[in-house]
């Protein structure tokens, strides 16, 4: 087992106090392909970031390959993220600064890679179609571009699973669709994906879709399936 | 661009190359405190230095002049004002006569003329070298014979070299030894023997390049130096009610009134660079605060690709360390360059003994000056720096 989350709990206080993740379980499978719908609110991405390790539950545990993150220490808990978790952010979240291989090679900045990281970003551009972009600036990419290169960083050290929240939020639908495509070419592959997405035609692309619902998960029902795809 | 070695460093140089004006304004703030601490430190210390080279070669416990010119003699002696006073010549034996006074050397003080006669407006000064304790000391190691009639050494401001001629009221004289620096008026003077400068008034008053009241015998002052353990205040007393048209001047005298000035220079010096200081520290926490917190979500982006909170503080810390470090250099490079090459009118301008510290002594304030100002931005940096690090990822990214 991968991952394995059990029974999570997160409060949030914003006036009154809610749960924005409610008593939440879940396992994934290495070649897994989860897709989890919901509306705005229903602590979607809350769960997401609890589940790589970002922030902190108020209960629960959450296991990877069956160690206990949340009882790790920062640099213990922050290798994991950076060997096995690959992590595409809504909107895509590239440095300006840096040059398009250098935004690919920046979690082997963090903790050292054993392959040349230039060697593999380029590998890992080609891979996204990117090949001829490696020294343009972030700026001069277009949207669907710009994601190709945040799911390129995501890559960059071999992640055994990949967590994308909204990857296709603000794109059209050719662009969705060769994302999508991406993604599922790297499930494929052998990495397990986690998506959280509003977009019909991008949780057709899963194996498992669940659906949250004021901060408890479910597994969708065959007619929702239908419904939500 | 693309095959370098992504480090902190060139994280933080690309950072900082992003956010050009902002970090412009961050130098900006430390050069100004670099450069008030070694431009301040240079000046307290050259100050001390010239003190401590007129208490400790000026020679003369006291300095008869007359009367209403110990303003001039002072002047003279510390800022190398041209000064012109007289006195009739006898009195030097009758101070030497005094009880206490181990020795008395008179001294004749001639302004040179800005005009063609003159190689250069300076102030002449001819002393009796049978007698004399306060210039020769000086002289020694220069040149290892007497000075001989038509010869003159000259202070180390003056722009002429040994072997030059130099012209005097029309008159040619040969320079034989230069002085080191003195950081006091000697270092603008001119010095020959009273015999030379008595025949040179005697030519000139002829030619009638000098005032009428230069008499050939008289004298501008008389140096006077102390028997041990003479308590110079009777002494200064009794000189006065013999010679009711004189003033003395005493070495300690000049030594309290600008150890006094001093005191107080220095301590506006370092009253205003600690205001800068802290002010550049106050600044600094503000800026980085808000620097650090636009880049939160830079930050949280950082966390979920696995970095440790202490390589984010880390590169926080190298751009801080960076700005701090271009700053300290061009602080310096700043108060050098305003410091080196204006000594002199500095010097005149606040009118103390003044003398550049040492190599050594330099080197150690612009490693001093650099160090505290290369501190500023790591220690305004650290709070922020360490609150980011602290901070919940996930809200920060949703906060962006």
């Amino acid at each position: 087992m991968l991952l394995e989350i059990q029974n999570i709990k997160k409060t949030y206080t914003r006036g009154r106090t809610f749960d924005a993740v409610d008593d939440v379980s879940l396992t994934v499978n290495e070649g897994d392909f989860v897709t989890i719908v919901g509306k705005s609110g229903s602590g979607k991405s809350t769960l997401m970031n609890m589940t790589v390790g970002l922030l902190k539950p108020d209960g629960g545990k959450i296991l990877f390959e069956g160690t206990d993150l949340f009882s790790l220490t920062d640099e213990e808990m922050s290798k994991i993220r950076n060997r096995n978790i690959g992590y595409v952010p809504q909107g895509c979240g590239l440095l300006n600064n840096l040059s398009v291989i250098d935004n690919v090679r920046l979690p082997a900045f963090f903790f050292e890679t054993p392959e040349h990281s230039v060697k593999r970003a380029r590998k890992l551009l080609e891979q996204v179609g990117l090949q001829g972009f490696a020294g343009h600036s972030p700026t001069t990419l277009s949207g669907g571009e710009s994601r190709r290169v945040a799911i390129a960083r995501a890559l960059m050290c071999g992640p055994k699973v990949i967590v994308a929240d909204e990857p296709t939020g603000d794109l059209d639908h050719e662009t969705t669709k060769e994302i999508m495509e991406l993604f599922s070419a790297l499930n494929k592959a052998g990495t397990a994906m986690i998506m959280v997405t509003h977009d019909q035609d991008s949780a057709g692309y899963g194996d498992r879709l669940m659906i949250m619902e004021k901060g408890k998960l479910r597994e969708a029902g065959s007619r929702e399936v239908t419904k939500e795809v | 661009m693309t095959e370098k070695k992504l480090t902190t460093f060139t994280l933080a140089l690309s950072n900082l190359k992003s956010r050009a004006n902002r970090t412009v304004g961050l130098i900006v703030l430390v050069t100004l405190l670099a450069a008030v601490l070694f431009g301040g430190m240079m000046l307290v210390s050259s100050i001390q230095h010239g003190m401590n080279s007129m208490s400790g070669r000026f020679g003369a416990d006291m300095m008869v002049v007359p009367r209403g010119s110990d303003a001039s003699a002072e002047g003279l002696l510390l800022r190398s004002e041209p000064s012109a006073f007289y006195l009739d010549e006898d009195i030097t034996a009758e101070i030497a006569a005094m009880p206490g006074v181990k020795t008395a050397s008179p001294q004749l003080f001639i302004q040179s003329l800005d005009a063609a006669c003159c190689t250069v407006p300076v102030q002449l000064i001819g002393y009796d070298p049978a007698t004399d304790f306060n210039i020769q000391p000086w002289i020694i190691g220069k040149m290892e014979r007497p000075l001989e009639a038509g010869e003159v050494v000259i202070g180390d401001l003056i722009l002429a070299e040994p072997g030059d001629e130099v012209i005097f009221f029309n008159q040619p004289f040969k320079v034989v030894a230069k002085m080191d620096a003195t950081g006091m008026g000697f270092d603008s003077s001119v010095f020959m023997t009273m015999d030379t400068a008595q025949h040179m008034i005697e030519l000139s008053r002829e030619s009638g390049l000098l005032p009428g009241d230069v008499g050939g015998a008289d004298v501008s002052s008389v140096m006077v130096k102390l028997d041990d353990g003479t308590d110079p205040a009777p002494v200064r007393t009794a000189i006065i009610n013999a010679h009711l048209n004189t003033d003395v001047v005493t070495s300690s005298d000049m030594l309290i009134d600008i150890s006094s000035r001093l005191s107080n220079m220095t301590l506006l010096i370092y009253m205003l660079a600690a205001l800068i200081f802290v002010l550049c520290i106050v600044v600094l926490v503000i800026m980085f605060s808000v620097t650090i917190n636009e880049r939160r979500s830079e930050f949280a982006l950082f966390r979920a690709q696995g970095a440790t909170r202490k390589k984010i503080i880390g590169l926080v810390m190298t751009e801080a360390v960076l700005i701090s470090l271009v700053g300290a250099a061009c602080g310096i490079l700043l108060a050098s360059l305003i410091y080196f090459p204006f000594t002199t009118y500095i010097g005149d301008m606040l009118g103390m003994p003044f003398l550049m510290p040492t190599t050594a002594e330099i080197i150690g304030y612009g490693v001093l000056s650099a160090a505290v100002s290369v501190l500023t931005g790591p220690l305004a940096c650290l709070p922020p720096a360490r609150k980011i690090g602290q901070a919940d990822t996930y809200t920060v990214m949703r906060e962006n």
